[in-house]
């Protein structure tokens, strides 16, 4: 991200000669844009369901030998394996999956012989639950700290925030979820060390037992984001547009947020997305450290039983959630930065 | 207000409900109630195949019932359960009588007919039970009338009495369609929810046949994949019984506050396995040097933290069938001469091993202790099912080391294994006068017949060396101090009739 680019976006509103023709075409613009990233969604998820599909064929271990446990014997084993469908070329299995997806069959578990498409929509609002709330951890930890470390640069309050948050990344997730297990659940007893309480059962339990895996998630990536939110402000508040606004006498709060801030929003978001999707995959780990039932939980219990169904459907849930965030974040670049929703890129 | 305050104001507001002394979830209603933590998630609870041992601990040995049982002293002996009576009418024809007035769960009353139908089906492959085998000497359950009943063998099989219908859990076929998450059996415990990842909740039987049985009101499996999160949960009040405690902690668990530790030498013993029919492993002077070569002490320290036996044969000293004659010590240098001696040359193999947290680290103790004799032997550490594919189906391997979880009689571990035609013969192993004595063993009833067809057995084992012995599995469990009445066995069967909080 260039320089001059700050500065145009600051300028760019007040310039505009003909305001109503440039909302037309970046109306249009928006649908061709919206249309474009919609397309490429489709044909990314395609390639990604042979990938998942084909991934999971590869795991070395036949589903049918692990039902059958130690006392497997090859006969058996060929039973159960025809039964299963998997004694067919992988690739027509996966056409008859496809096949099946489209009309909304997501499969039946081979272990529990249930839908998978019941076992995954279980879990899945667990896992966002806690993702959700780290990163609203991650965000307003991010901007309190960068927006202060940047307004009082080269103070002890910027020293302070910089070395937490080199901390904070430098610290591996799971580490930092036990040290808060070891602390809140069995020297304080405050919190429960594991599990996980529906909201409509019990809001103050569901609440209780967010918080610990959502901290430990949220800081980590609220540390980086920190020293994101930190430069980025730096770098905007050097600009020519802030010498200006401060020349015409605004109030620093104004120049933070309204000139600085908003100017500095793309790589924010750029690298929040980014992170978002991170947080998604370190929810795998942070649900095995606090025993979360979640969505990570459930796929990695699947790949070690070699449920072939349902690793498919929770890691396409996974996929689908992430390509969703890209769209998002694609979307908010527009909101954030004229000139991508004017067609200026 | 300033900012500064109205942010200090917003945490304070936002965590004071969540901040202050937590209870755990619990019973409010003063209900008897145990928390048992397991060390993962069953399968599925479906009796009639419980691939593994979770799935007994979980589901058949609480809200099934067993046709036979054993005792839970030290001696194990056999017990009647749903079959009060039985008796041989001649060594293939074993005559039963069904204890009166047992209702499944669904208030239905178990006759012959369920008796007949869970075997039929357990000896049906479509339905990919992994208990197949052990009725596999089964050839047909005839009903007398609803509570009499025989079941007629291939061939004389003594071990039906022994092991078989111990493991037997008897299943009502209306409710097959939900046996995998919602059972319905005539245990001592209903089946209530559960928790997918999470826990399992069981309910007391009001009506089961112990009468008076069980003291719990409700038992509650906590699923804990991570060993850690296990403990901290026991610690911080959670769970009231760790099933499986590591070895590492039974020392610091023996001074934790309100807990007691239970331990004991299980039925079963982990060894080396080796493919008799690969080179260079078909040279008998290489399996003997790998007899000699393997230092038990180290693999029992590194696997058990010296907690436990080493063994040189399968059998444990308080078997009826133990017999001392096979013993032997190490011999490093006897090892180094064997190797010279089979002119094998110089190889590298792998040690096949299946990635658990007992048998991970006695593979590599073996492997080092391999190294010391000239071996390069590496560690292969595989994921379950992987293993199981090269070992068991595939027969594709040179050399590794599993476990067994047994019961007291040499016939469940020798058999399937050591027989030509065995189910689970990885060694590739065959011997006439291994598969007679194995034959005698199974079909003869009286005990002096067995002991000398089994010293035959350990014999053959000892001189042909399809394996190596090496210790004996030692299990811990921790369990809170106001918990009375839990008992377990060296099979691995968990009661929990008499269990009470006091």
């Amino acid at each position: 991200m260039g320089q001059g680019a700050h500065r145009a976006v600051a300028t760019t509103p007040r310039l505009h000669a003909t305001p109503v023709r440039t909302q037309v075409g970046g109306g249009q613009y928006m649908v061709q844009y919206l249309f474009r990233r919609a397309l490429r969604f489709g044909g990314t998820l395609l390639g990604l369901s042979f990938l998942i599909f084909m991934l999971t064929r590869l795991i070395p271990g036949d589903p049918a030998v692990l039902m059958l446990g130690r006392g497997a014997n090859p006969e058996a084993v060929e039973i159960l394996r025809q039964k299963m469908g998997l004694d067919r070329p992988a690739v027509l299995q996966f056409f008859s999956w496809l096949g099946e997806m489209l009309q909304g069959n997501l499969g039946t578990s081979t272990r529990l012989d249930l839908p998978v498409s019941e076992l995954v929509l279980e879990r899945y609002p667990r896992t966002l639950s806690f993702v959700i709330f780290g990163s609203i951890v991650a965000m307003t930890y991010a901007l309190v700290t960068g927006l202060l470390a940047a307004k009082r640069r080269n103070s002890w309050i910027d020293f302070l925030v910089t070395t937490v948050s080199l901390f904070g990344i430098s610290v591996p997730t799971f580490w930092l979820g036990v040290l808060l297990v070891l602390f809140f659940s069995v020297r304080l007893q405050w919190l429960p060390a594991s599990g996980y309480v529906g909201p409509t059962e019990d809001f103050g339990e569901y609440i209780k037992h967010l918080l610990m895996p959502g901290l430990a998630l949220g800081l980590s990536v609220g540390s980086l984001m920190s020293r994101v939110v930190r430069s980025s402000l730096l770098d905007a508040l050097n600009e020519g547009y802030v010498a200006v606004a401060r020349a015409k006498g605004l109030s620093e709060r104004v120049i933070m947020t309204r000139y600085a801030l908003r100017n500095a929003l793309v790589p924010i978001i750029t690298i929040f997305g980014i992170q978002l999707g991170y947080m998604l995959g370190g929810s795998v780990i942070i649900e095995q450290v606090f025993t979360y039932p979640g969505i990570g939980q459930l796929i990695v219990d699947a790949i070690f039983r070699r449920d072939y169904p349902l690793v498919q459907a929770a890691v396409l849930a996974y996929a689908i959630t992430f390509l969703l965030v890209n769209l998002l974040t694609d979307l908010a670049y527009a909101f954030a930065d004229p000139r991508i929703r004017q067609g200026g890129r | 207000m300033n900012r500064r305050h109205f942010v200090a104001g917003s945490a304070a507001l936002a965590t004071a409900p969540w901040i202050g002394n937590l209870p755990t979830v619990r019973a409010q209603d003063g209900a008897q109630e145990l928390h048992v933590g397991l060390d993962g998630e069953p399968t599925n609870l479906d009796a009639t195949s419980p691939a593994e041992d979770l799935v007994q601990y979980a589901s058949s040995q609480q809200i099934f019932d067993s046709l036979l049982t054993y005792s839970f002293d030290g001696t194990m002996s056999v017990q009647p359960n749903l079959i009060e009576t039985w008796s041989w009418t001649d060594p293939q024809t074993f005559t039963f009588k069904l204890r009166s007035g047992v209702r499944f769960h669904n208030g239905r009353e178990m006759t012959t007919d369920d008796v007949k139908f869970t075997i039929d089906y357990i000896k049906d492959p479509a339905n990919g039970s992994s208990i197949a085998s052990f009725v596999d000497p089964v050839d047909s359950v005839e009903i007398t009338d609803s509570l009499n009943g025989v079941i007629k063998l291939k061939f004389p099989f003594a071990p039906l009495e022994t092991y078989v219908l111990q493991k037997i859990f008897v299943v009502p076929q209306e409710a097959m369609d939900t046996i995998k998450t919602a059972p319905i059996g005539s245990g001592p415990f209903k089946y209530e929810d559960w928790k997918k990842g999470e826990s399992l909740t069981l309910v007391k039987n009001p009506d089961y046949w112990q009468v008076g049985k069980p003291t719990l009101d409700r038992l509650v499996f906590q699923f804990f994949p991570q060993y850690q999160t296990q403990v901290s949960s026991f610690k911080s009040g959670d769970t009231d019984i760790i099933l499986w405690l590591n070895n590492a902690d039974a020392d610091p668990f023996k001074s934790l506050e309100g807990t007691k530790i239970e331990e004991m030498g299980l039925f079963g013993n982990f060894y080396v396995h080796i493919n008799v029919t690969q080179d260079p492993w078909t040279n008998i002077k290489l399996r003997e040097a790998i007899k000699y070569g393997v230092d038990k002490q180290l693999v029992l320290n590194t696997a058990q933290l010296g907690f436990g036996s080493a063994v040189d044969i399968n059998e444990l000293p308080d078997s009826p069938f133990y017999t001392p004659d096979f013993n032997y010590t190490r011999d490093v240098e006897r090892a180094k001469a064997l190797i010279a001696e089979s002119g094998v040359g110089d190889f590298s193999d792998d040690l096949i091993i299946p990635n658990t947290p007992t048998e991970g680290p006695i593979g590599e103790a073996v492997a080092f202790s391999l190294s010391e004799i000239g071996l390069d032997i590496k560690p292969l550490k595989l994921d379950v099912p992987q293993y199981i594919e090269r070992a068991f189906v595939n027969k594709d391997y040179g050399i590794g080391i599993v476990g067994y979880g047994g019961v007291p009689d040499p016939d469940f571990y020798d058999y399937p294994y050591l027989h030509t035609d065995g189910s689970l013969n990885i060694f590739k192993y065959s011997n006439p006068d291994m598969d007679a004595a194995l034959e005698k063993g199974r079909s003869s009833t009286s005990l002096e017949d067995r002991q000398a067809a089994y010293y035959t057995v350990i014999q053959r084992m000892a001189e042909d060396i399809p394996m190596v012995w090496l210790i004996n599995e030692y299990r811990f469990t921790a369990i809170r101090s106001n918990v009375e009445g839990f008992q377990w066995n060296r099979s691995k069967y968990y009661n929990y009739l008499d269990a009470k909080k006091v």
